[in-house]
């Protein structure tokens, strides 16, 4: 019954999206904003949601008459999980990805100024259009709606991987709602590449709407690399996976436009590369849902057995060559642009080292695909190459943190270079203590460069908040003036994160310690200043698995715990999966994982590995997201747009952003 | 130059330029002043090189599978016995194929890996600094920016779309097209639903004998009617035009496990591993082969029916592999 209920929800969303898009067309050639587009919109969202809440019902009921549920749903698996496992697999994951979307299409119809009304049509087209897509795909082959019978009496559950943390249940999420929301800045793009008005008032939305998408993006890729380390057991926070790459790829191209922008805004120059960052940002996240969700990276051979992969792959052909033609055909000619100043110029550098290591990402990706097919042998392109080949341009881009926010638009004076002292002197301080303890060349370049790009952010930080209070401006750079300060504020936070991040990476890169050991009961492994003690195993088993777990009693300088890691061996699976059992601190991180276990004898085969400063990694990476929250965040929650419309034409339209 | 001068004159620019330079004589320092890599630094090195065969993209330093510490033990052992780095990603690389190894080497398609980042930055930094040489013109104003659209050639809107058109139809029409049966090696059910009879493939066949992907299909149809000579023919032909052929490899090597000849089979077997390190069919048959050669099962074949069962979740033969590692092992332990 509740199947046949979100099954026509789901129906009556896609033929109004249909509807909507032919209404919206029509406006388009009309040239008249038709008010009904709205009334569309929300009543899509509206269903597409209904749709959603219908789904996790028959997911928490246990109804295993709805095909999904049957698939993945399980009475012994915890509620948050059972809730969670509606974005656990291929089917409910599109269909709350269609949610997503038409949540946020709702918005773009509801906050865009009366007076930018004009400008509606032709993205609600493009997001009508994504819809018909989405929703056509849960009502058609993707259909996670159908009847099974006899009804089962229980589920497989998901994914055993998926249901042991509860950061499964944000991460997710929050990775999906940066994804679809790259799909704004495409639509509105489109919409003023058709009606030829790449000006003020487009920068501004599209600048926006990437910020909040990206503040959700980088929140989701550090959740996803904290689920990685305290999940997955191999001690790491990224492996680059193909699954992780390519959720990364949107989010560096997103990050450059966030910097291109300003250069448009304060120079007039580089529309074209901006309009192309937007188009690449949501192509690219296309290709993140075609990889993770088609099978097509396991192999070439994977790629026929869903329907699903042949139609995004046709949906990202269709996009990126109507966008170029599209750029192509309106793009102006316009005057060449005029000096960049010293800053415009960090900007544009800034710019091609982020799309040098998208670029990077991509090729390492998509080449063990491209190599099979055209060679028929398999290589592998894995952690060595992408650190060997980011890992000096990353350092690069450091650079720039720490030097871009003291540039002047104009030209590079004496005193913006003092600002540079205290961290290119905090740089050499601790280069020559990194050389002194006897560190490798990474270790004494990159924790150099990452601690001029940390203090250096933190010093312009500092000084914005005071200049600001103080409202003398004269200590920040005259560029500041015209950019909000809390937009500012919240840049220079995730400049202050990413500096963190860099030198955790840096840290753990060089480090790391790390021993093994079988172990008897009582018997204690040494590694550096850290001891851990076997003090017994014990063994539980479930309907579904075993599971066996370690007590182990972990010293050092100022510590004395218990640390338990298990290995569970499942049913279905001959493969065990490790839990580690982490012991986190503000230096560093005792993380101890079971290898295994001989119940016999009684031992147990544990690996020590001691991993300097992780807990700033998830600090610096939140932070990232909490300076794109700021910037982003009293605009979302702000003045009315419809308030906004009433100011005088003169205003400047940046205000109204 | 003169510009270059003055700016040191500046007490504040000169100690800027002091910290870059002891930051880079730093670096430069612990490049040069480094003693020899320690035999573990190397082992540490190499393993996190070298790809744990049954995990997800992990190398065997990072992985905590069984094979992959297996795996560490025998860097190890070959360091201490003096072999080079060179000579340890050898050692693997003769036995997984280059898939082993996690960095691809700069030679043949891999180049395009390598060159794809430098040449964009190379080709990035000469447009940045062409952009930093022109002198300012005029400061262009957004308002400039309203532009009057040009309108197109009616010819150029048609073809426009249609290229549109044909870049959503093809990857529909090629997906959605009718798949040729030698590309599904590990679906065999699915290449049985769509294959083409018998007659036809003898046909085709013979009217292009170096078609290998006929050949193979020809091959596992043969097997499947229980015509087996014939079948290895098939395959033997298909290995003549292309020795690498994972399909013809096992389905020759299957027939030849079936007849009991395991010595024949082993090394057909050997090179689909190679070729094809992700396909689990070739560890099960690899498996089989070893086992039937020692008359137990040795620790080899016992990695790889572990590696079978990991690649392949949902076998069938899952079983028989199952079965496999019942037998006793030349120590005696199940």
């Amino acid at each position: 019954m509740i199947g046949a209920a979100g099954f026509g929800a789901s129906v009556v969303a896609f033929g109004l999206a249909a509807l909507g898009l032919i209404a919206a067309v029509r406006s388009v050639h009309s040239g008249r904003f038709d008010p009904g587009l709205r009334s569309f919109a929300i009543a899509i969202a509206g269903l597409a949601l209904a749709g959603n809440l219908i789904m996790v019902v028959a997911l928490v009921a246990h109804d295993f008459s709805v095909a999904y549920v049957a698939q993945i749903g399980s009475r012994s698996t915890p509620l948050l999980y059972t809730i969670a496992s509606l974005w656990g697999a291929l089917e409910g994951s599109i269909l709350f990805w269609s949610g997503l979307l038409a949540s946020l299409t709702a918005l773009v119809a509801i906050r865009t100024a009366a007076r930018d009304e004009v400008r509606l049509p032709p993205a609600l087209a493009v997001l009508f259009g994504l819809l018909v897509f989405f929703l056509g795909i849960v009502i058609g082959p993707g259909n996670p709606w159908g009847r099974v019978s006899p009804v089962p009496t229980d589920g497989p559950g998901p994914n055993p991987l998926l249901q042991n943390h509860p950061l499964m249940a944000i991460h997710p999420p929050l990775l999906y709602l940066g994804l679809v929301g790259l799909a704004v800045p495409f639509a509105l793009t489109v919409s003023a590449l058709l009606r030829g008005e790449l000006d003020r008032v487009w920068l501004a939305a599209a600048r926006r709407w990437t910020l909040g998408a990206w503040t959700a993006l980088s929140a989701g890729l550090v959740l996803g690399a904290w689920w990685s380390y305290a999940v997955l057991g191999w001690g790491g926070f990224w492996a680059w996976d193909p699954v992780e790459n390519v959720a990364l790829l949107p989010w560096l191209t997103a990050t450059a436009f966030l910097h291109s922008a300003m250069v448009q805004q304060r120079r007039g120059s580089l529309v074209a590369w901006n309009v192309a960052l937007v188009v690449a940002s949501f192509s690219l996240t296309l290709m993140a849902t075609l990889i993770t969700r088609s099978g097509i990276l396991a192999s070439v051979h994977a790629f026929s057995n869903t329907p699903i992969g042949p139609l995004f792959l046709a949906l990202l052909g269709g996009v990126v060559t109507a966008s170029v033609l599209l750029a192509a055909w309106r793009l102006p000619a316009g005057p060449p642009g005029g000096a960049l100043g010293a800053r415009g110029l960090a900007f544009l550098a800034n710019n091609l080292l982020l799309v040098a290591i998208a670029a990077t990402v991509l090729v390492g990706t998509v080449f063990p695909l491209f190599a099979e097919a055209t060679t028929g042998r398999q290589v592998s392109v894995g952690a060595p190459y992408f650190e060997r080949v980011i890992g000096p341009i990353a350092l690069a881009l450091l650079v720039l943190v720490g030097v871009g926010p003291s540039l002047p638009w104009g030209t590079w004076t004496g005193d913006s270079r003092r600002r540079l002292l205290p961290g290119a002197i905090a740089g050499a301080v601790l280069a020559i203590g990194d050389l002194l303890v006897g560190g490798p060349p990474e270790l004494v370049l990159g924790a150099a460069i990452g601690a001029f790009a940390l203090v250096q952010s933190g010093i312009y930080l500092v000084g914005l908040v005071r200049g600001g209070r103080r409202t003398t401006g004269n200590r920040i750079s005259v560029a500041s003036r015209r950019t909000s300060p809390t937009r500012r504020v919240g840049a220079l936070v995730s400049h202050v994160g990413i500096a963190m991040v860099a030198l955790v990476v840096v840290a753990a890169g060089t480090g790391r310690q790390q021993a093994a050991a079988t172990l008897v009961d009582g018997q204690t492994l040494a590694l550096g200043s850290y001891r851990i003690q076997l003090s017994g195993i014990s063994t539980e088993t479930r309907t579904d698995r075993s599971i066996v777990e370690a007590a182990l009693r972990v010293r050092g300088p100022g510590l004395d715990q218990v640390a338990a890691p298990a290995l569970s061996l499942f049913a279905t699976s001959t493969q065990a999966i490790a839990t580690p059992a982490i012991v986190p601190g503000p230096t560093t991180d005792i993380y101890v994982v079971l290898l295994n276990v001989d119940p016999v004898v009684g031992t147990a085969t544990v690996r020590l590995t001691v991993q300097p400063f992780m807990s700033w990694l998830w600090v610096g990476g939140l932070l990232v997201a909490i300076g794109g929250l700021v910037s982003v965040g009293p605009r979302l929650i702000g003045r009315s747009p419809r308030a906004v419309a009433a100011q005088p034409e003169g205003a400047p339209a940046e205000a109204s952003a | 130059m003169g510009r270059a001068r003055s700016a040191l004159r500046s007490p504040a620019d000169a100690l800027l330029v002091a910290a870059t330079v002891v930051i880079v004589v730093a670096s430069l320092l612990a490049v040069l002043g480094l003693r020899p890599a320690t035999l573990e630094e190397r082992a540490r090195r190499l393993e996190s090189e070298l790809r744990c065969p049954v995990c997800q993209g992990l190398s065997i330093a990072d992985s905590p599978a069984e094979l992959a510490s297996e795996m560490r033990a025998l860097v190890t052992d070959q360091l201490d016995a003096g072999a080079s780095d060179a000579d340890v990603r050898a050692y693997f690389v003769e036995r997984y194929g280059r898939w082993i190894l996690l960095a691809p080497d700069a030679s043949g398609p891999n180049l395009l890996l390598w060159a794809v980042p430098g040449v964009l930055l190379i080709g990035g930094a000469g447009a940045v600094v062409a952009r930093a040489r022109r002198r300012d013109r005029r400061t262009s104003t957004e308002s400039a920016r309203r532009v009057i659209l040009p309108k197109p050639h009616p010819l150029a809107k048609l073809v426009a779309i249609g290229v549109v058109i044909a870049a959503i139809g093809i990857p529909l029409a090629v997906a959605t097209g009718p798949r040729s049966p030698g590309q599904e090696i590990s679906g065999g059910q699915q290449v049985a639903q769509q294959a083409p009879s018998l007659e036809e493939l003898q046909a085709r066949a013979s009217a292009d004998p170096t078609d290998v992907v006929t050949l193979v299909a020809l091959g596992d149809a043969l097997t499947m009617a229980s015509r087996s000579a014939e079948a290895a023919a098939a395959y033997g032909s298909a290995l003549k035009s292309q020795p690498d052929d994972v399909g013809a490899l096992i389905g020759l090597a299957s027939l030849l496990l079936g007849a009991g000849r395991p010595d024949g089979a082993l090394p057909l077997v050997d090179r689909a591993v190679t070729v094809a390190p992700g396909l689990p069919d070739g560890y099960l048959y690899r498996a089989i082969a070893r086992y039937q050669l020692a008359g137990f099962l040795t620790a080899e074949a016992r990695l790889d029916v572990l590696r079978f069962l990991d690649l392949a979740p949902s076998d069938p033969r899952r079983t028989l592999a199952q079965q496999l590692l019942a037998k006793p092992g030349s120590s005696g332990t199940p």
